[in-house]
Parts: structure tokens; C-alpha cells; sequence
């Protein structure tokens, strides 16, 4: 508890191709995620939505394929706990499912086009409790997220529910 | 995309009451193509998001959910686009309560609970939510926002990190 994982990099700095995909799923017209001209003033460029940070961990060129998975395990969710865990040690839990619980967040900066973003995580709070499908486990993951120059973007707490 | 989604001006603590309603945004029908995209564009495949067969079959579910990272996405949206041009979104939390479907017209809202000037700025608490055609509130929670007041200062960026942390 309140062990620090490793600062994880995200593998590409934020690009405007990434940002318009995202806020086309998203449904969010908001200019300052495209327009320069309108984004400038305020925030020295074009920016993404406040909880971006914890979206730009995606999988680099030249890695493994995670769906090779599927080769030996067809029934797989598609779902990888230990990536949501942010570096941090995995628990040995004899848990079968995995539920977003929630999330706390506070925001200091929005990403702008080009940052390089950080993230570091640790436990804290674990938690067991009596629900009406039995024993389930409440971890609850704080994450600070950065840009290259160490500014704070924001702080999240994501409780992900084990059962 | 309606006019009413476009961030409001700048909005002065002083047109705020307790009791206000924030600006709701709609979205949806949320069709299976919605959640695709979505799951694409954050490169999330957990397959109760977009394989029907898994879903109901597998996991025992009615059928696709929204996913969750959506939601908290546009709630954060409608808050901020609410706060306008001038206000930053300084706190917010929610919780996952219930399961929106594929299908679901979705709708985040929000009301005003308490209102406070602190340091020259004026702070917005809200109770939001998001309200599907079943009449619950999937996802409710809380938000603070940060407003200037009409003849003060603006409301910093970045928004300072509390001292001492």
C-alpha cells in the first residue's frame, strides 16, 4: 500500500490524429481540441479532454500482438488487468471478473498536441467486501499523470472492482 | 451537433444559483457502430463492448454495454463545456452503478449544490449524473467547478497543484 509503481511513458507524444479520433468517438466538438486558432489563447495550443492522460498508453509498433492470445484462448474477454494496473505488482487474486468501479479525478493542465505524457500509479486503498453476489475486492489505483516538463496534469483515482 | 453543445462564453460565478440545472447533453441512440468507434479510438477490446454473441452468451449479459470510459469521458464534457471558455473543471467523481445498453439515448446532467468564494474565485459544487431511457442514473457522482467572478480575476491555468503535495 502506497508503494510507488515505475513512471511509465507513453510511447508516442500526443498527436492531433490520436485527439481527433478520440473526440469524433467522443462525440465532443469543443474547438480547443482542434482549432489553433481558437485554443491559443488560453492554452498555448490545441488540447485534449481533461481525462486524456489516462487514454495515450496504447500499444507500440514492433510489439507483441495481444490477440495471439486468443490462439490458446478463444474465451478470452479481451480485457488485460495487469496493463490497467500501471506497472504496479499485480495482486494474486482468485478473481474471475473485473469491474470499473469508479474514478476520482483532479485537473491541473490539459495535454496539449505534441506533450510526451508520464504516468505513475500505487495502491491506495484495498478493500474486501460482502456484496449480493459474494466476496468482492475494491482496489483502488491513484494515478499521477505529467507532461515532459514534470507539470502535473492531473491526478485520478480509479477503484476497479474484483468478484 | 446542436448549437446548445458549443461551450458557453465566459460564465461569471455571479449568474450561478444553487438549484441551477448545468446544460444537459444528449447523445445516441448509442448504436453498435457508436461503441466500435469508440473502443477503436482508445484501442480498449474487452469484447462485451462490441462481440453480441460474447456478451450475452459469455458473460450472461442483456446485451452490448456502453463502456464505461465513454461515459466518464462525456460526463466530463458536458461539465466543462457547462463551466465555458473561462471556468476550469478542478474536481470530479463517479461511480458505475448500472450498465447502459447499446440503444440507450444517454443523458449527462447536472445541478447546482453549493456555491463559495474563496481567494478571489468562485467555486461551483454539482451533483451529475447520467440518466438512460430506464430512468436510472447509471453513473452518478459529483463535480467542482472553478468560475471568475464578474469583476475579478481569471481562473488560473494551469490550475494550481495544492500545496504541499
Amino acid at each position: 500500500m502506497g508503494t510507488s509503481g515505475p513512471r511509465l511513458t507513453a510511447p508516442y507524444p500526443l498527436r492531433e490524429e490520436d485527439l481527433r479520433r478520440f473526440t469524433q468517438g467522443l462525440m465532443n466538438a469543443d474547438p480547443i481540441h482542434y482549432d489553433e486558432r481558437v485554443a491559443a489563447a488560453r492554452y498555448g495550443g490545441v488540447v485534449a479532454p481533461a481525462l486524456y492522460p489516462a487514454h495515450v498508453f496504447r500499444r507500440p509498433a514492433g510489439s507483441p500482438d495481444p490477440f495471439e492470445r486468443f490462439v490458446e484462448d478463444p474465451e478470452w474477454d479481451g480485457t488485460d488487468l495487469a496493463a490497467g494496473l500501471g506497472g504496479l505488482p499485480p495482486l494474486d487474486l482468485p478473481f474471475s471478473r473485473v469491474l470499473n468501479g469508479g474514478v476520482e479525478a483532479e485537473f491541473h493542465q490539459l495535454a496539449r498536441v505534441g506533450d510526451t505524457i508520464s504516468a505513475q500509479s500505487s495502491y491506495a486503498d484495498i478493500q474486501e467486501r460482502e456484496g449480493r453476489s459474494g466476496t468482492m475486492v475494491l482496489i483502488t489505483i491513484e494515478t499521477t499523470y505529467t507532461n515532459q516538463d514534470a507539470a502535473v496534469l492531473a491526478r485520478v483515482r480509479s477503484t476497479v472492482i474484483l468478484r | 451537433m446542436s448549437a446548445s453543445d458549443e461551450p458557453a462564453a465566459v460564465r461569471h460565478f455571479e449568474s450561478v444559483s444553487v438549484g441551477d440545472e448545468l446544460t444537459e447533453l444528449t447523445r445516441g441512440p448509442m448504436s453498435e457502430a457508436h461503441l466500435m468507434r469508440w473502443s477503436a479510438a482508445i484501442e480498449n477490446w474487452h469484447r462485451i463492448h462490441y462481440d453480441e454473441p460474447f456478451a450475452t452468451k459469455h458473460d450472461g449479459l442483456p446485451c452490448l454495454l456502453v463502456n464505461g470510459t465513454w461515459k466518464q469521458n462525456f460526463l466530463i464534457q458536458m461539465v466543462t463545456g457547462w463551466l465555458g471558455s473561462g471556468g476550469w473543471l478542478a474536481r470530479i467523481e463517479f461511480s458505475f452503478r448500472r450498465m447502459d445498453f447499446v440503444g440507450d439515448v444517454l443523458t449527462a446532467w447536472g445541478t447546482v449544490t453549493a456555491l463559495e468564494t474563496r481567494d478571489g474565485l468562485g467555486f461551483v459544487s454539482c451533483e451529475i449524473g447520467i440518466r438512460n431511457p430506464r430512468g436510472e442514473n447509471s453513473t452518478p457522482g459529483s463535480a467542482v467547478g472553478v468560475l471568475p467572478l464578474r469583476d475579478g480575476r481569471p481562473v488560473p491555468y494551469p490550475y494550481p497543484v495544492p500545496a504541499g503535495r
